[in-house]
């Protein structure tokens, strides 16, 4: 791999990161001071005309700590560079949710939460997905390629929080077998510790938001290794193979190998996405990691809290698509050296 | 030309068989997977189209008992309001369809105007530029962007509209078509016929038009579809997260209330799983069209049936045999 095809692409990303960050930056600035003002104390206590004095110093010292008091007095780009300063050390100001704990420790707190259900889950569908293109690919044209498209096909287009609510209604309160959600048994365990029963318990629950992710994320890698390996099997090489006598599976074998390979840089660009897909999920599960506390900020209208989360999903996004762009360097060399490929 | 010699792609309609648009639906329908997306989304069109002149009750009303099962007065029964759900489910469909099929168009037409665009002046300052954005489009994903705009519109008292909302989805939306279009007029631009008809004097814009568009219809087609599932998707996702008008009904604000009303922890499910499975079956019969131009537009990844193809080659050698008699004749 070339030294300058990384730092080209490490400088887009790293533009691409400042931009997404600079519409988290200009976003909450759009809306009218006064709006955000009385969002603020509706937040915290209320009406205003029911309070003394006192109250209103309070909120003269949060809109400070929000950093939203110099919005129209200092100029814009050093109100940038304020922020640029502050959101490396994750300080985002105090949530209006939760106020006032600070938006960087419920992020600090959530995201392992999240990153604990998306990791298994795209880890599994990688395996399963891989295996059933693999499948469906050498049973091409027939009624089980049809089958597992179609299934996979509609699996991923039906709307991921409708698959997780069946899920919920006829495995956990039809059936009990699993819990309707939560992280852990919060009746027997208080905060987390580390014990084995508690560990059980934290996978017990992760059960089902899991599979919910991997049903929806299945799709992608069947059609990816479906496609992949029905040229691959079609290729001249393998026909000799075939005319040299080497068996059925051992060429499938091969040929799988060899379509893996491109499936391989997708897989971090999968993990950033379903990210995407955890937001929707934990929601639903009653499942404290990003996507929850997300939720809550819209419906809240927890503007430091929905800017933290935005800024830790772009992060996730930029982050996931370079690391695969470094893998499709090693994994493949050409694609360092086409110029006018890469965009 | 060769193929269309041997007669497999001959029909007996007489239109203008040569003209490109043509022959990419002749490839469509002849794919199995395209035909039956096709007749899906067909059955859920004329399914909505019901539901603009006749449904069984008011679908605003509200009189109805509650959280009543599926019954013979009520098809699929009512919810927590008192709504009943069939008359609900027949007059929602064409937002959603209407939202999905008009992203797809909007974003690939700015898929084209931005791919096409910075291919043909690749490595310009036009192209760095343009082809920054499409990248940036690419990894931030639109749908969240759309959240957050939504969620600062909802400071204001503001709920986003079936026009703002197809305005925000097209303009996320077509970043990953552009990127696709922009390598393959890179690739097409290097082509003789191309240069030939440079050399000739013929205008960029007729360039693009008489031969970079015909020669890329798969492509764009697919990319329509494409886009019309990310439209699907985000539009379930903006209501979802409560951000859409609620005053309309549409599949989408059904399945809002049901989550609000927790009709999966109440064991409710005629209330959710029927506008879920047809927001899923409209995404679906896409993904079906999608799946067939993908085999019109890459010939490797068709299913062969031999017997078929051998049958058809036999009819044409006889048919071509007689002419010849014909003609000796």
């Amino acid at each position: 791999m070339r030294k300058d095809y990384l730092i080209k692409r490490g400088i887009y990303y790293i533009i691409v990161w400042f931009v997404g960050i600079t519409i988290d930056f200009i976003l909450p600035r759009l809306i009218p001071g006064n709006v955000l003002g009385s969002i603020i104390l509706g937040r915290i206590g209320g009406n205003l005309s029911a309070y003394g004095q006192n109250v209103q110093q309070e909120i003269e010292v949060l809109v400070q700590q929000l950093g939203l008091s110099q919005y129209y007095h200092t100029p814009l780009y050093i109100q940038y560079f304020d922020y640029l300063k502050e959101i490396i050390r994750l300080n985002f100001g105090p949530s209006l949710t939760e106020f006032p704990v600070a938006v960087g420790t419920i992020i600090a707190e959530a995201a392992p939460w999240t990153f604990g259900i998306v990791i298994p889950a795209v880890v599994a569908s990688f395996f399963i997905g891989n295996l059933l293109g693999r499948f469906a690919a050498l049973a091409r044209g027939t009624v089980k390629d049809y089958a597992i498209l179609g299934l996979t096909m509609f699996l991923y287009t039906f709307p991921v929080f409708v698959t997780g609510e069946i899920l919920i209604e006829f495995l956990a309160v039809d059936l009990h077998i699993f819990p309707t959600g939560g992280q852990y048994n919060t009746f027997v365990f208080l905060k987390p510790t580390l014990s084995l029963p508690f560990v059980w318990s934290v996978i017990y629950h992760a059960i089902l938001p899991v599979s919910t992710l991997i049903l929806f994320s299945l799709a992608g890698w069947i059609i990816g290794m479906r496609n992949n390996m029905i040229p691959i099997l079609q290729e001249d090489y393998m026909n000799y193979y075939r005319l040299m006598g080497v068996s059925e599976r051992e060429i499938s074998n091969k040929a799988y190998r060899l379509a893996l390979l491109p499936n391989f840089t997708s897989f971090s660009i999968a993990l950033g996405y379903s990210v995407l897909g955890a937001v929707a999920i934990e929601y639903l599960f009653n499942y404290a990691g990003l996507g929850y506390y997300f939720n809550q900020a819209i419906t809240g209208l927890d503007y430091p809290l929905l800017n933290g989360i935005f800024f830790m999903l772009v992060t996730a996004m930029v982050l996931s698509n370079f690391v695969a762009d470094i893998v499709y360097g090693i994994i493949d060399p050409r694609t360092s050296h086409e110029e006018t490929e890469g965009v | 030309m060769a193929q269309r010699k041997l007669g497999i792609f001959s029909v007996n309609i007489r239109i203008d068989k040569y003209s490109p648009f043509y022959n990419l639906l002749q490839g469509i329908w002849e794919q199995k997977v395209a035909r039956v997306g096709l007749y899906i989304l067909l059955a859920i069109i004329i399914f909505s189209l019901i539901g603009v002149f006749y449904t069984p009750y008011n679908p605003a009303s509200t009189q109805f008992p509650r959280d009543l099962p599926p019954s013979p007065q009520h098809l699929l029964g009512t919810d927590d309001y008192g709504h009943d759900i069939f008359s609900q489910l027949l007059v929602g469909g064409f937002p959603v369809i209407g939202v999905g099929l008009l992203t797809g168009l909007i974003g690939t037409l700015i898929a084209i105007l931005v791919g096409v665009t910075a291919g043909l002046y690749a490595d310009t300052l036009i192209d760095r530029i343009l082809s920054g954005i499409t990248q940036i489009f690419l990894i931030i994903p639109g749908i969240l962007i759309i959240e957050l705009i939504g969620a600062y519109l909802g400071a204001v008292q503001i709920k986003l509209g079936y026009l703002t909302i197809l305005l925000a989805l097209s303009t996320t939306g077509w970043a990953w078509g552009a990127r696709v279009l922009r390598s393959l007029v890179l690739s097409l631009r290097r082509r003789e016929y191309i240069l030939s008809s440079e050399l000739v004097g013929e205008s960029k814009f007729s360039i693009i038009f008489r031969q970079i568009i015909p020669n890329n219809l798969p492509f764009i087609a697919s990319n329509f579809f494409f886009t019309a599932i990310y439209g699907i998707t985000g539009f379930t996702f903006i209501y979802y997260f409560g951000l859409g008008s609620l005053t309309q009904i549409n599949w989408g604000t059904m399945l809002y209330w049901s989550l609000g009303g927790e009709a999966y922890l109440r064991g409710l499910w005629w209330w959710y799983i029927p506008p879920g499975l047809m927001i899923g079956l409209v995404a679906f019969s896409f993904a079906l069209i999608n799946i067939g131009i993908d085999r019109v537009a890459n010939p490797r990844l068709r299913v062969w049936d031999i017997k078929k193809y051998k049958k058809q080659l036999e009819k044409i050698r006889k048919k071509e045999e007689e002419a010849e008699v014909k003609w000796q004749m």
